[in-house]
């Protein structure tokens, strides 16, 4: 009896951690589909791409709350617009992101198994919103 | 549904990965886990009444509480103060020094300001913390589940909901407005040195507040500038300390906010004072943001639930920290 008992627990010890290591391999490939995707900086170039590079850094510095911060696992810009004025765009945090034109930029934001969440919009002048969805 | 909020199901899919794994292994160790054994988990405790420093001991002696964090009420003032690892009793009654000598720095910035409703009401709080008059509304503290349970029970404090809050979509569109946003402050002071940051800023519309809204008054420095150093304050209703938590890495933001937006009072001059202890950059680029967010859901207070909506243009003041004075800022 005694036997079987510890065969039984053995057994459930071994379910037990299938199912945890099932867990894991799921979490990984969870967070692993929205890591694989790019940046949206590849097929930009000059001062579209300058500022994708400080729209990608003021979505992240936006998209704040910690469950936010620990659930978002790509920013990929989506597009970046340049209007018709020619205005300086003084948007950036870092002096390598000072650009001439008025741009703005969508930056779409990715939680698990790439689900996209959240769209950041970010203008030239440096002001952002946040549409959920 | 016509939409279904991918961050909801994500968060829940955080919270049984998490979660999951104790849940299987309760089933051999199940004793140990009801039994509270050494689990002393970190939780953010409220007091049904607010305690003084010396009633505040008493409690974390009687049920053996490591405190993290308090956050205290001086006046109208609220703030928080992180604990080091010394003697706690000592450390409480070290808080009435540290806000007396932090709210003295925000009263040395800008002498023409003598007669200001706020530089009044910081000489007024200061009398009163002179006096004693400190009490702690809630604390970060790790204590067994037992303890935490029994402080409930004797109405002597109540655990606050986990930091694993479920949210999920957005339930209003960000404001905007001609000038400037219809939330937004429109003048205002910043001081940064390389022990402190002391913001103040005017509101002359809230229009873009409803019942849900947060604000939170941001201060960007680069990394490596300066670390937050343990003391808080601001007098914004229902203010609170944002977490820094994996702030990016190119930039240090440093938040105030205040989880009822909708009691901001227009014209009133309001503040937010953190003190910094200084890194290895001696200059930093500064910007002042301000940031509308809401609560979900909007009946809980806590800056874990509090999502961004939309951040003014960084025009609210961009120059160089440390400053040798004061600026003023229009918006």
């Amino acid at each position: 009896m005694k036997n079987f008992l510890n065969k039984q627990i053995i057994l459930s010890k071994k379910i037990i951690l299938l199912i945890i290591l099932v867990i894991v391999l799921i979490t990984i490939v969870a967070i692993m589909i929205p890591r694989l995707k790019s940046n949206g900086l590849e097929n930009l170039t000059g001062n579209e791409k300058i500022f994708g590079e400080s729209a990608l850094l003021d979505a992240y510095v936006m998209l704040d709350n910690p469950i936010q911060r620990l659930t978002t696992f790509k920013i990929k810009v989506k597009q970046v617009v340049k209007q018709e004025s020619d205005e300086r765009c003084d948007i950036g945090f870092m002096e390598q992101f000072m650009v001439t034109g008025d741009y703005s930029a969508v930056v779409d934001a990715y939680t698990f198994f790439g689900i996209r969440y959240a769209s950041v919009n970010v203008y030239c002048d440096g002001s952002t919103t946040v549409n959920y969805f | 549904m016509k939409r279904v909020s991918a961050l909801l199901v994500s968060t829940l899919f955080l919270i049984i990965t998490i979660f999951a794994p104790t849940l299987f292994l309760g089933c051999g160790d199940q004793e140990e886990i009801l039994s509270g054994g050494n689990n002393r988990e970190s939780k953010q405790i409220e007091f049904v009444t607010p305690l003084k420093a010396e009633s505040y001991v008493a409690v974390a002696n009687q049920f053996n509480l490591k405190t993290d964090e308090i956050n205290f009420q001086i006046g109208e003032f609220s703030g928080g103060y992180t604990l080091k690892s010394g003697d706690l009793r000592k450390e409480l009654l070290s808080i009435k020094s540290t806000f007396i000598e932090n709210m003295s720095n925000a009263l040395k910035f800008n002498s023409e300001k003598d007669s200001s409703e706020l530089r009044q009401n910081i000489q007024t709080a200061l009398n009163v913390a002179s006096q004693g008059q400190m009490f702690f509304l809630n604390a970060t503290v790790r204590g067994s589940a037992e303890a935490l349970l029994e402080m409930n029970q004797k109405g002597i404090a109540t655990t606050m909901p986990d930091k694993k809050v479920i949210q999920s979509s957005n339930p209003m569109a960000a404001p905007q407005s001609s000038s400037h946003e219809t939330w937004a402050p429109y003048k205002g002071t910043t001081t940064v040195t390389r022990n402190y940051l002391y913001n103040t800023f005017f509101f002359d519309n809230k229009a873009g507040f409803d019942s849900a809204s947060t604000y939170e008054s941001e201060t960007h420095l680069y990394k490596q500038y300066a670390n937050y150093g343990g003391f808080w304050s601001s007098n914004l209703p229902r203010a609170y300390k944002d977490t820094q938590l994996l702030d990016s890495a190119g930039l240090d933001n440093f938040t105030v906010g205040c989880l009822q937006a909708s009691s901001i009072q227009p014209y009133k001059e309001y503040f937010a004072y953190m003190a910094l202890t200084p890194e290895t950059n001696i200059r930093s680029e500064l910007w002042i943001k301000g940031q509308i967010g809401y609560r979900y859901p909007s009946w809980l207070y806590s800056l874990w639930n509090v999502f961004p909506l939309a951040t003014t243009k960084p025009g609210m003041y961009k120059g160089t920290a440390p400053m040798a004075g004061g600026v003023c800022w229009g918006y």
